[in-house]
């Protein structure tokens, strides 16, 4: 790459040739400041609140959209300069309300912190306060709003639709100063919009205000924490905004990558938490419920078994092992049989994903089980399945097809180099041969395979567990009366397993033992329930499909997932002569019920979500629409 | 003849007869009446005796400037996109809408052949072979007079495949603009050819590298292509047309209170005094007041021998001349200019988006009475920064109206401070 040397504020930097000013400022550390630039969107230039001066041609010029060339000489902050950003700032304020006390976005304004440091500290034209009005556009949402007379016309939100989640949500009304930010179709909430958030996380100043959050906090009371969501196998980097027990919100890094889980969905952390042991309903200490379930393990180990979630850490995974019981997880339906098929399985990069020219989605709906991935895929897609969920938002050309059938229209139309992607929807049986093929693939037609599991850590199970037993099979010995107590970490078994079944299943035990993070659902009808850590309560590392990556302790409880296992070891005595190995589900019976895979009730997390729950029912017009 | 809706009847007269040859009158010339006055033959001539590189170096020695209102030389422009590889594309901006400027639609409404033998000759030279025509919404007729003179074209074999039997293809396709200035605009015109929205890009990169869907581009004025099949015609003579460096025919659209508004034909040597003579002086007598050169800013009496030139000290432009009398009010007139620019800015820069909707409001507080003399100081202000920030031309030339007034017609600011309106516009005395 040809390098070139830029004087930057008389210090030199050498930068590869076609770096903007900005990048080369960024290289010295030096604070240009801009509203309509972001590293991941192209460059718009409208705001110009980034001019800086070139020496040569002596102009003012912005920093963000022009490119250095050798033996540039920039000022970033003569006369010429702090003038210029003092206008650029007098003509946003002119009009703008000035309301930061009632503005969500003060304290992490960016026009309130350009002003500060470059504005003009007073009213320059004489505009009252009675003048500052823009006309307004109500957005009909339950979870967005626009306040026009805040909004910069910066054109990040609308960018960030159109260019990161492709969702072209919003668009630009009108013209000039009348400019409005409006959604394409109204109401909002049963529009194709992702309910992503990065619209309003984008935004530098508080025009776009997400409406849960309106009026809950000032940000810089809040802690945040730089963490991943684990709500799919993506692991999308996030930030949480919490006070250390409750959570305020959800949003995106830099990287812009999240979906409507973790931002509409936060609200489920804060949902009837389960904070006590109880055993029948009545509280009890930690130690009496861990030392009770230590003797039931103890008591009869062989006739003990235990369920784990694939939404557990991997440091909880590898815990388990130690407990020398019996142990099954709905992985052995789908993801373990797949990769028995497969063979060993190294996820492509995803940086590479994004940039493929054509995709086939094979199976379930991945813009419900993995909304991000889908973000980079509109309009290049070959989808082959049944017309499940909301997959035409990918503008797919679509293979009609069913059960196996889709294995097949996927070996007649794969072409070569294509990028397949595969959530979930195959079990047992089919589930294997669909790997084989997949491999087949990978091999003869040089596709490459990604395996985006709906839940974040199935593969931290298959990686960290030391023995699966088949999920079917230990369901069919609580029947015989082979296995008595049962111990679940997690709701799944509820999930996947047919109501009356359940019913069934539960009346031939003799203990039901539930971790769980809530106080409703199945901890209702168990006799020993405890209270267990999500993601963002506890630090521990996921197998997601980008690597292995950690998720960051927010609300610290006065338990954890890691020590209540070690507290339960501490009553029994594992022999652990079980085999060690995988034993994945090749029959599947009548009674499993295949994934409930979309955003809203894909996990027995967003299924606590009141956002996400009305959001569905506001959503259902678009549903019904497929 | 066909029909056309709503053409208005406009003055139009020329001392030369070059671009106005068959326009003096309200009516459309077609093909054959076209065919029989000489045109197509500047055609014939380009593609039988010429090379493409030919007719470039014509164009360049020509000196012709872009009539679109920068002034740009068009040779120049054509080179810059030459040195791309092709495909490459040719847009005629035909999207006229720069206050008091009727100068394009004349050639559109009444001589349209013209344009397009310009526009094809051009292509041949471009090494293009799709040539568009963005066409503002509100020249209806004149979008369909194009689409059929087209037609007609390509029956004759001057439009389509192997043109006059050569090797060469050309065809065109109107695009009617919706309604917006800034279409005009050349890098905006392109992204609304693309289908997106009037936004200037920035630059670089030019069109004439990257312009419509990353192809180079020449983007020309209506009447810049009209001057091209009369170069060919002329070829050194056309250099007899005209004061040194400035050759070539020039159309000046005039309106406002001479005896003849209309389109005017000359060479460039003429003043703009000879120029509102030509439109038959001062109507009903009254005594002149200023110029207003439509987007360029105001001339007053003092300065009515300026050469109407691309010379730096030139009237420049788009030769637009919208003629005051003592009737009409500096201040009322802003106002107009003002509110054209507030309405017409994309809104794609602070500076500009905000800057004409204040300068728009402080002026009329002046009309108002409600205006101080800060608000000359403000006005001042905005005039000096809003070009600092801003990506187009529009932002660029927003303020020179205001600024040329600051300077040229202070006194009637104060005037209206102290509410008297020496027209009597703004405050019956
Ligand atoms: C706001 C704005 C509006 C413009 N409108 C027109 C127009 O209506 N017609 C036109 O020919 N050029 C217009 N231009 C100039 C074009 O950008 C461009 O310079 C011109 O089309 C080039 O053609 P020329 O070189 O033949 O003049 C406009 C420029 C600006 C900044
Ligand atoms: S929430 Fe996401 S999808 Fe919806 S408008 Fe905002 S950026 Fe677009
Ligand atoms: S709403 Fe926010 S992000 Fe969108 S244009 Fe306005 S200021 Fe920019
Ligand atoms: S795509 Fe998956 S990991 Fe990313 S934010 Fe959504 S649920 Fe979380
Ligand atoms: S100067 Fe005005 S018209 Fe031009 S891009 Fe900026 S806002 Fe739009
Ligand atoms: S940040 Fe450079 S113009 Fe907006």
């Amino acid at each position: 790459m040809e390098k070139v040397t830029v004087k930057i504020d008389g210090i030199e930097v050498q930068v590869d040739k076609g770096t903007t000013v900005l990048e080369a400022a960024k290289k010295i550390n030096k604070l240009i400041p801009t509203f309509c630039y972001h590293e991941k969107l192209p460059i718009f230039g409208g705001c110009r609140m980034c001019l800086v001066y070139d020496v040569k041609s002596k102009r003012s010029i912005i920093a963000c959209g022009s490119y250095v060339y050798d033996g540039m000489e920039i000022e970033t902050e003569n006369q010429q300069i702090l003038n210029d950003r003092k206008f650029i700032l007098e003509m946003l304020f002119t009009r703008h309300p000035l309301d930061c006390p009632i503005c969500d976005k003060a304290g992490e304004c960016d026009l309130q912190n350009w002003g500060t440091y470059w504005g003009p500290q007073n009213n320059v034209l004489p505009i009252t306060p009675f003048e500052k009005i823009r006309p307004e556009d109500d957005w009909e949402s339950d979870y967005l709003e626009y306040v026009s007379n805040r909004c910069v016309l910066c054109i990040k939100c609308v960018s960030v639709c159109d260019n990161i989640n492709q969702s072209h949500s919003l668009f630009q009304l009108e013209r000039g100063f009348e400019t409005l930010i409006s959604p394409v179709t109204k109401p909002m909430d049963s529009s194709s919009c992702e309910m992503c958030g990065l619209c309003v996380d984008i935004c530098p100043v508080g025009a776009i205000l997400f409406k849960p959050f309106k009026y809950n906090a000032r940000p810089w009371l809040l802690n945040e924490t730089f963490t991943h969501c684990s709500l799919c196998s993506l692991g999308c980097p996030v930030v949480i905004d919490h006070d250390g027990k409750k959570i305020y919100r959800i949003r995106s890094t830099a990287e812009l990558e999240i979906c409507a889980k973790p931002y509409l969905g936060y609200d489920a952390y804060n949902t009837n938490r389960l904070k006590n042991p109880k055993i029948q309903g009545k509280d009890v200490s930690f130690d009496n419920a861990l030392e009770f379930i230590g003797q039931i393990i103890s008591q009869n180990p062989s006739k003990t078994a235990l369920v784990v979630s694939p939404y557990l850490s991997n440091e909880v995974l590898e815990k388990i092992n130690k407990l020398g019981i019996t142990t099954t997880s709905i992985i052995t339906l789908d993801l373990l049989p797949l990769l028995e098929g497969f063979g060993d399985y190294n996820p492509p990069d995803f940086e590479e994903i994004k940039n493929a020219e054509h995709y086939v989605v094979i199976g379930d709906d991945i813009t419900d089980t993995n909304p991000v991935i889908t973000y980079y895929m509109k309009k290049r897609v070959v989808y082959i399945g049944e017309q499940l969920g909301r997959i035409k938002k990918l503008y797919p050309n679509f293979i009609q097809a069913e059960g196996r059938g889709i294995i097949e229209k996927l070996k007649e139309n794969v072409e070569e180099g294509s990028v397949i992607v595969y959530s979930s929807y195959f079990f047992g049986e089919d589930a294997k041969y669909l790997g084989e093929v997949l491999r087949k693939l990978q091999e003869e037609k040089n596709c490459k395979v990604v395996i985006v599991p709906p839940y974040p850590n199935g593969f931290g199970i298959v990686n960290n567990l030391k023995r699966i037993s088949s999920f079917v099979k230990t369901l069919d010995k609580i029947l015989s009366g082979e296995i008595e107590n049962l111990v679940m970490f997690g709701e799944e078994i509820s999930l996947f397993v047919e109501e009356e079944k359940l019913k069934e299943i539960f009346s031939k035990l003799k203990n039901k033992v539930l971790f769980t993070p809530f106080d409703d659902g199945l901890a209702l009808v168990c006799d020993v329930v405890i209270p267990l850590n999500t993601w963002v309560e506890e630090d521990g590392n996921y197998d997601f499909f980008t690597g292995q990556k950690k998720s960051k302790t927010s609300i610290k409880n006065s338990f954890k997932n890691t020590e209540i296992i070690d507290k339960i070891l501490k009553h029994i005595n594992p022999t652990s002569n079980l085999i060690e190995g995988f034993e994945s589900d090749c029959t599947i019976p009548e009674w499993i019920n295949r994934f409930k895979t979309n955003i809203w009730d894909a996990s027995y997390f967003s299924l606590r979500s009141e956002n996400l729950t009305n959001w569905k029912i506001k959503n259902q017009e678009v549903l019904n629409e497929r | 003849m066909k029909y056309y809706p709503n053409i208005p009847d406009l003055n139009a007269n020329s001392s030369i007869n070059l671009l106005l040859k068959r326009a003096k009158e309200n009516r459309t010339v077609g093909i054959e009446e076209y065919e029989t006055t000489g045109g197509y033959s500047a055609l014939r001539k380009a593609l039988t005796r010429f090379k493409p590189e030919d007719i470039v170096i014509m164009v360049e020695e020509s000196t012709l400037r872009g009539r679109g209102g920068a002034g740009f030389p068009t040779g120049r422009k054509w080179r810059f996109a030459l040195a791309n590889p092709k495909p490459r594309y040719l847009i005629c901006n035909a999207d006229e809408s720069e206050p008091g400027t009727f100068k394009d639609r004349i050639i559109i409404e009444r001589d349209p052949h013209l344009l397009i033998e310009g526009m094809i000759i051009s292509g041949y030279a471009l090494g293009a072979e799709l040539g568009f025509i963005y066409i503002r919404g509100e020249y209806p007729a004149g979008a369909m007079i194009l689409e059929d003179a087209i037609e007609d074209a390509r029956k004759k074999g001057y439009l389509g495949k192997n043109i006059l039997g050569t090797d060469f293809s050309f065809d065109i396709l109107v695009y009617r603009g919706a309604g917006a200035y800034i279409c005009g605009e050349e890098t905006a015109l392109i992204e609304s050819l693309e289908g997106k929205r009037g936004h200037p890009r920035l630059r670089p990169p030019y069109p004439a590298n990257e312009g419509l869907f990353g192809r180079p581009t020449v983007v020309n004025n209506v009447e810049t292509l009209a001057n091209i099949p009369i170069i060919v015609t002329y070829e050194n003579y056309y250099m007899n047309i005209g004061p040194a460096g400035y050759y070539g025919p020039k159309l000046f659209p005039i309106s406002g209170k001479v005896k003849k508004p209309g389109v005017y034909e000359s060479t460039m040597d003429i003043t703009l005094r000879e120029l509102i003579d030509m439109a038959g002086g001062m109507r009903d007598g009254k005594k002149f007041k200023a110029v207003f050169a439509g987007s360029l800013g105001i001339y007053s009496e003092k300065e009515l021998d300026v050469p109407m030139d691309y010379s730096p000290k030139g009237f420049g432009g788009t030769g637009t001349t919208i003629v005051l009398d003592e009737d009409d009010c500096i201040i009322d007139s802003l106002i107009v200019v003002a509110e054209f620019f507030e309405h017409e800015s994309c809104g794609k820069c602070t500076p500009c988006r905000v800057g004409t909707y204040e300068l728009l409001n402080i002026l009329k507080k002046f009309q108002e009475g409600t205006a101080t003399e800060q608000d000359i100081k403000y006005l001042e202000h905005l005039c000096e920064n809003i070009p600092v920030g801003s990506i187009c031309g529009l932002g660029y030339s927003a303020p020179n109206a205001v600024r040329d007034a600051l300077k040229k017609f202070r006194d009637e600011f104060y005037m209206h401070i102290e509410k008297k309106c020496p027209a009597g516009v703004c405050f019956k005395s």
